[in-house]
C-alpha cells in the first residue's frame, strides 16, 4: 500500500477505487487488529443439556439416540450434538468495555461506511464431544481482511472471525465464520414529492387522509358519490355536502409506468393507478411501493393501503388484494 | 356584416359581496352564473359558452364542471384585468351573432379581500381550483403530458385491442412525411416501425417515438373577410368552419372521470360543428392535420371525425391510408412529430399550404382540409377551403 497526497493507492486491487481519507485510515487500522491473540473469554448461561438438545433435534430432524437415548447409546452416555457448538454460547453475556479484536475490525469497518453484513460461510472443527453439564465458553480473533473488493452487493471487505470454544482451558472446537462487510448501495435521493393543494372545497379529503380513511364526497342534497371534490353538486345544486369512508377496494381502470423525466420525489419505475372504486367513483392514485408493476393488469382488484412518499407526505396507494 | 343589435344580455347574477364570503372562489362562480342562469328563465344544461378573465382562477370548464353546464362550444379568457370587462360581452356576442354559441355566461369571481389582495403584494392563502384540479394527479406522480395521455392509451389499447405497433405507425407516417420537408427537424431521417418499437419508455405504454419533439419557433397567420383576400397576395384558404368544444366533464389533460375515456368527446363535439357549418363530412376531406403531440390521440381523432369507426382507426391506419398516396394524408409536412412542435400552428400553416396546392409534399386535388388542435383538452378545428 501506498499513499499518494490523502489517497491511499492499492495497485494489487482490480478495478476497486482507491479508498480516500478517513475510510483509508480506518481500514489499515482495522488491520492492526489481525493476528492469532484472542479477545476476552465469554462464558455460556447455561451448561450442555438435554432440554436444548431435544429442540434441536426435533428442529433438525435428527433422532441419533446418541443424543437423546442414554440406553440407545453406544456409549453409554449422551453427548450433544456437535453442529450445536455455537448455541451453547449464544447470548453469552458480554462486556461491551472488552472488546474482541474482531469487534475493533468491525467498529472500524462499520465507520468507513461498510455497514451491511453477508454470511459467506461458517466452518466448524469438532476436536472432542462435548458432555451435558460441561460448560462452554468462547474467545475470537480477527483471522484476515481482505482488500476492497467489487461485489453485485457493493464494495466490501471480506473479513474471517475465529471462534475458539473451550471447556475450562481445554480447546473442544473452532469455528470459522467469513462474512463479506459492505456499503449498503444508496438509493439516489430523489427529493420530495409535490404537496397536495388544498382548499376549502377538498380539506376533508386530505383531513381523512391523515386519518387513514379514503373519502368520497357524497352530496347533502341528492346522495351522489363525487370524486374529485366539488363545492357544488352538479346533478342537484347543492352546496351541501358530506362524505362517505371508502371501503378500499376497487379494479385497476388504468395505468401508466413513468420512466422519464426524473420528477421530484418519484422513484423510476412509478407505476400510477386509475382505480374504479368499489363505491362507484374512480380516483388517481399509485401503486404501493411493495407492489410489483409487473403484476398490474386492467380489471386486477386491489386494496387500499397508506404509505409516505418520499418528503414524508401520507398518500393513499393500492396494492393487487392477496 | 355587423356586430350591431344581433346579442342581448338576458340574465344577471351575483353572490353577496363582502369581506369574507367563506367560500372557495369556484363556489363563488359557481353560484354567480346558476344565479345569472336562472333569471334569465334557463336551464344550466342551456349554456353553452362562457367567457371570462385571463386573471380568472377558475377556468370555464371547471365551473362548467361544477355548475353542471352542458357541452361548451365558446369559451374564451380575455387579458388585461379589469380591461376585459366589456370585452367579455363582445366576444358573447360575436360567438352568438354568429351561432357559434346559442347561451354565453359572461362571469368574474374571486376572494379578493379575504384571500389574495392585489394590493397586497403577498402570495394567496389558498390554492385555486386549477391547481387543486392539477393536484389530484401530480400529487400521485402523475405529472407529464405522456403520463397523462398514456393513461387514456392503456384504457383504449384495453378496450379496442390497438397496440403500441399501431401507434408506432402514426410516427412512421409522420417521419416520413418529415423526411422530404427542407423545414422539418427531421429532414431526411425517416424511422422504421421496428426504430418506433426499440426506442426506450418514457411513460409506459408509451414509447420515445410516440413523444413529439420540442421546439424554438414561431408561427402567425392572417385572417381578413374573403373577399378582401381574393384581392390580396395568395390563394385564400378559406375557412369553411371554425369550431371551439369542451365536452361535459371535462378537465385539463386528465378528464378520466367520465363513464368513457376511451374517446375524446370534445373532438367529438368540434367534428359535428365542423361537418354542420362546412357542409362537408369525412369524404370531402382530402387531407388533414391530426394534432400529434403523442400518437396514441390520432388514431381516436380519426374516430371522433367519423373517417372510421370507433376503435377501428388501427384498422383504418395499417396500410399505408395515412402517409403520401394513401387514401387519406395526414400531417404532410411531418407532423409536430417531424416537422416542429408548436401548439399546433405549424399545421394550420400547412393546411393553407395544401389549399394554395404549395405544399412539399403536396396532396393532388386539395379542396378540403381538416386542422386539428390540441387532445386532452378543451380544444378547436378547422375546415379550410380552396375558394370556389
Amino acid at each position: 500500500m501506498t499513499a499518494v497526497g490523502d489517497v491511499a493507492v492499492d495497485p494489487s486491487v482490480d478495478g476497486a477505487a482507491p479508498l480516500v481519507g478517513e475510510a483509508a485510515r480506518l481500514v489499515e487500522e482495522a488491520r492492526s487488529f489481525l493476528g492469532r491473540t484472542p479477545g476476552p473469554t465469554r462464558v455460556a448461561r447455561d451448561p450442555v443439556n438435554l432440554p436444548m438438545v431435544h429442540h434441536w433435534s426435533q428442529a433438525l430432524g435428527d433422532r441419533n439416540p446418541a443424543y437423546l437415548d442414554p440406553d440407545g447409546s453406544s456409549r453409554g452416555h449422551l453427548v450433544a450434538p456437535p453442529g450445536m457448538l455455537q448455541t451453547w454460547i449464544m447470548d453469552a453475556p458480554r462486556d461491551p468495555s472488552a472488546p474482541s479484536p474482531s469487534d475493533e475490525v468491525m467498529r472500524r469497518l462499520d465507520a468507513a461506511g461498510y455497514t451491511s453484513v453477508v454470511a459467506v460461510n461458517y466452518e466448524h472443527e469438532y476436536v472432542r464431544e462435548l458432555l451435558h453439564g460441561e460448560l462452554v465458553s468462547v474467545r475470537t480473533y480477527a483471522e484476515d481482511l481482505s482488500q476492497e473488493k467489487q461485489t453485485a452487493l457493493g464494495p466490501g471487505y471480506f473479513t474471517t472471525t475465529v471462534y475458539e470454544y473451550l471447556v475450562g482451558a481445554e480447546v473442544v472446537g473452532i469455528g470459522r465464520m467469513r462474512i463479506l462487510k459492505f456499503k449498503p448501495p444508496v438509493k439516489a435521493d430523489v427529493g420530495e414529492r409535490v404537496r397536495p393543494a388544498v382548499g376549502r372545497d377538498n380539506a376533508f379529503f386530505w383531513e381523512g387522509v391523515e386519518a387513514r380513511q379514503l373519502r368520497i364526497q357524497k352530496c347533502g342534497g341528492c346522495g351522489v358519490l363525487r370524486h374529485p371534490p366539488a363545492p357544488l353538486c352538479a346533478r342537484c345544486g347543492s352546496t351541501e355536502q358530506g362524505y362517505v369512508v371508502a371501503v378500499g377496494r376497487g379494479v385497476v381502470y388504468s395505468h401508466v409506468t413513468h420512466h422519464y423525466p426524473p420528477l421530484p420525489g418519484v422513484e423510476t419505475p412509478h407505476t400510477a393507478l386509475l382505480v374504479e372504486l368499489e363505491e362507484g367513483v374512480r380516483i388517481i392514485s399509485e401503486l404501493a411501493a411493495d407492489a410489483d408493476p409487473a403484476d398490474v393488469r386492467i380489471g386486477l382488484p386491489v386494496e387500499l393501503v397508506f404509505q409516505k412518499v418520499p418528503g414524508g407526505q401520507l398518500l393513499p396507494a393500492f396494492r393487487p388484494v392477496a | 356584416m355587423t356586430l350591431s343589435r344581433k346579442a342581448a344580455v338576458v340574465g344577471i347574477g351575483a353572490t353577496e359581496f363582502s369581506k369574507d364570503s367563506g367560500r372557495s372562489e369556484l363556489q363563488l362562480a359557481a353560484e354567480c352564473v346558476l344565479t345569472a342562469v336562472a333569471d334569465a328563465g334557463l336551464e344550466p344544461s342551456d349554456v353553452d359558452g362562457l367567457t371570462t378573465f385571463t386573471m380568472e382562477t377558475n377556468s370555464e370548464i371547471n365551473v362548467a364542471r361544477v355548475a353542471g353546464l352542458g357541452d361548451l362550444t365558446f369559451f374564451s379568457k380575455i387579458g388585461y384585468g379589469g380591461g376585459a370587462a366589456c370585452a367579455t360581452v363582445q366576444q358573447a356576442a360575436m360567438a352568438v351573432a354568429t351561432g357559434v354559441a346559442d347561451v354565453v355566461v359572461c362571469y368574474r369571481a374571486f376572494n379578493e379581500r379575504s384571500g389574495h389582495r392585489f394590493g397586497s403584494g403577498l402570495s394567496r392563502s389558498e390554492p385555486t381550483s386549477e391547481g387543486i384540479a392539477m393536484s389530484w394527479v401530480s400529487t400521485f406522480g402523475l405529472m407529464t403530458p405522456a403520463a397523462w395521455v398514456a393513461m387514456f392509451a392503456r384504457r383504449y389499447m384495453h378496450e379496442y385491442g390497438a397496440t403500441s405497433e399501431d401507434f408506432g405507425r402514426v410516427s412512421v407516417a409522420d417521419r416520413k412525411h418529415a423526411a422530404t420537408n427542407p423545414k422539418a427537424w427531421f429532414y431526411g431521417k425517416p424511422i422504421t416501425l421496428e426504430e418506433h418499437q426499440a426506442s426506450r419508455w418514457i411513460v409506459e405504454p408509451l414509447h420515445l417515438l410516440d413523444c413529439c419533439q420540442e421546439t424554438d419557433g414561431g408561427q402567425a397567420l392572417v385572417v381578413t373577410t374573403t373577399e378582401r383576400a381574393r384581392d390580396l397576395a395568395q390563394t385564400p384558404a378559406v375557412i369553411a368552419g371554425a369550431a371551439q368544444g369542451a365536452a361535459k366533464g371535462q378537465e385539463s389533460m386528465v378528464s378520466y372521470y367520465r363513464d368513457d375515456i376511451a374517446g375524446l368527446p370534445e373532438m367529438g363535439l368540434v367534428a359535428d360543428q365542423l361537418w354542420a357549418q362546412s357542409g362537408i363530412g369525412p369524404e370531402d376531406v382530402q387531407t388533414a392535420v391530426i394534432y400529434d403531440h403523442f400518437t396514441p390521440f390520432v388514431l381516436q381523432q380519426l374516430e371522433e371525425f367519423g373517417f372510421c369507426k370507433r376503435g377501428e382507426a388501427k384498422d383504418f391506419i395499417a396500410d399505408g391510408a395515412i402517409e403520401l398516396g394513401g387514401r387519406l394524408p395526414v400531417n404532410t409536412h411531418g407532423g409536430q412529430l417531424g416537422e416542429a412542435y408548436l401548439h399546433g400552428m405549424n399545421g394550420i400553416a400547412e393546411a393553407v399550404r395544401q389549399i394554395r396546392r404549395t405544399a412539399v409534399n403536396q396532396v393532388p386535388d386539395v379542396d378540403n382540409v381538416l386542422v386539428t388542435a390540441g387532445t386532452g383538452v378543451p380544444t378547436s378545428g378547422l375546415v379550410l377551403s380552396a375558394d370556389h
